[in-house]
């Protein structure tokens, strides 16, 4: 049997296999099987002399086998055409899909329920990706800390999603697929930016840029305290302001967060570790604070010149002694 | 008359008469009924009654190999089919016996 052969056969019957694709998968390997070995009994002229074409073929055989009849057989084709055929095919499939989802309860429940979140997600998503505080007044989302704008747009959103839902305007169904996807694709994104920021070492980290209360002369924040004993030893201080308050050089709000997420804070200086006592609460005020520059490894103490007080330094033995003349 | 359309009408009886004489498979099947007088019979209408008296029972099928080329199915008609046939038999008795009378019935007297 040539090649030749062989192909018009296999083409014969793939077309009649494609002919008789809605039958269950048994009956019709079993009649492509019968007319497999027909048609090798055949010469490949008589093929189509004797059977005719494919589609005769198929439409005699559903005739008298009792099957419906169907539309024109569907021709395996390369290019254009058959790529429209296929794009075709998979959009039915995908209709069918969601035809059958659709009438199922729970898919009604679940789309009510997109319907309604979808403005809001869409427009929070967008705000929690250029905001670095988007919810100040959660579920509200805020831009610069204004919150009517946000709302307004919200409203609009979901708005334009009911009516979405309910119009039958032309390509209302396409415009509201893109809606949704826009949406889902906004979440995501804004998801994996979260988890971004919020792990330490990478490039794509915003610095926080720290304003600290308390600065030097040069106008620069004090982040960190570095204390000596008079032999130039360093030691761990716990420091007070005149009033018995714990003198704190992170801005309030990291002390806050600290409360709530037990997790470094990173700055536009490196990273700190605030120190917790044994109940687990932060100790503010015991300098040095753990810091660590940007690739994570401790910032040292600074070099610092040591001023000679001698053999007896005159110096006040406690400066909160009280009656004693500190210039003696 | 159109003897094609005739021929829908008993396909299933002359296979199943085919049948009855032993189990052959499709393209034999054709042969016979085409030696037999069916000359226009389609293929196609053949294998589309084979499945059909298949899926309906009446039908054996067996595959046996072939010395001469692929292993092919062997067709045979099991006790549903004999009825069958039987019954078509009678039918096809009367019928032709109204048609001859009708048809012939004036020239024989």
């Amino acid at each position: 049997m040539s090649v030749a052969t062989s192909l018009r056969r296999d083409e014969f019957l793939e077309q009649v296999a494609a002919g008789l694709a809605d039958l269950p998968a048994e009956d019709r390997d079993e009649v492509l099987e019968d007319l497999r070995t027909h048609l090798a009994e055949m010469d490949v002229d008589e093929i189509y002399q004797t059977l005719g074409t494919p589609e005769s073929f198929v439409s005699e055989f559903r005739t008298s086998a009792g099957l419906e009849k169907t539309g024109k057989l569907r021709r395996r084709r390369f290019g254009l055409a058959g790529l429209r055929r296929s794009a075709a095919g998979l959009r039915r499939r995908l209709e069918d899909f969601g035809r059958r989802l659709a009438a199922t309860t729970r898919w009604h429940s679940i789309r009510s329920i997109w319907v309604w979140v979808r403005g809001w997600l869409l427009i929070s998503a967008a705000i929690v990706l250029s905001q670095p505080e988007p919810f100040e007044r959660f579920p509200i989302p805020s831009i610069n800390g204004q919150w009517m704008g946000p709302l307004f747009m919200v409203v609009v959103a979901t708005w334009f999603s009911f009516w979405l839902e309910r119009t039958e305007a032309k390509g209302s169904e396409l415009v509201s697929v893109l809606f949704s996807a826009a949406t889902v694709v906004v979440v995501v994104t804004s998801m994996f930016a979260g988890i971004t920021l919020s792990r330490p070492g990478y490039g794509s980290v915003e610095p926080v840029h720290f304003t600290g209360h308390l600065t030097n002369p040069e106008g620069e924040p004090i982040y960190n305290i570095y204390a000596y004993d008079l032999e130039g030893n360093p030691v761990d201080v716990y420091l007070f302001d005149q009033n018995g308050q714990p003198i704190r050089s992170m801005p309030d709000w990291m002390h806050e967060d600290a409360e709530l997420f037990n997790e470094p804070f990173y700055f536009e200086y490196g990273t700190v570790i605030l120190t917790r006592d044994i109940n687990g609460r932060l100790v503010p005020n015991l300098y040095p604070l753990a810091a660590f520059d940007h690739e994570g490894s401790p910032m040292a103490p600074p070099w610092v010149a040591f001023p000679d007080l001698g053999a007896s330094p005159s110096r006040p033995s406690s400066a909160l002694e009280p009656g004693v003349d500190p210039v003696g | 008359l159109d003897s094609t359309q005739l021929l829908k009408g008993v396909l299933d009886t002359a296979v199943l008469a085919v049948l009855d004489r032993g189990s052959t498979y499709g393209y034999d099947l054709v042969r016979q009924l085409r030696a037999a007088g069916f000359e226009d019979v389609g293929d196609a209408s053949v294998y589309g009654t084979l499945r059909r008296l298949f899926n309906g029972g009446y039908l054996t099928s067996e595959i046996v190999p072939s010395e001469e080329g692929p292993a092919r199915k062997y067709y045979g008609i099991n006790g549903a089919g004999t009825d069958m046939l039987e019954t078509s038999r009678k039918t096809w008795d009367e019928f032709t016996s109204v048609m001859n009378s009708l048809l012939y019935q004036g020239e024989e007297e």
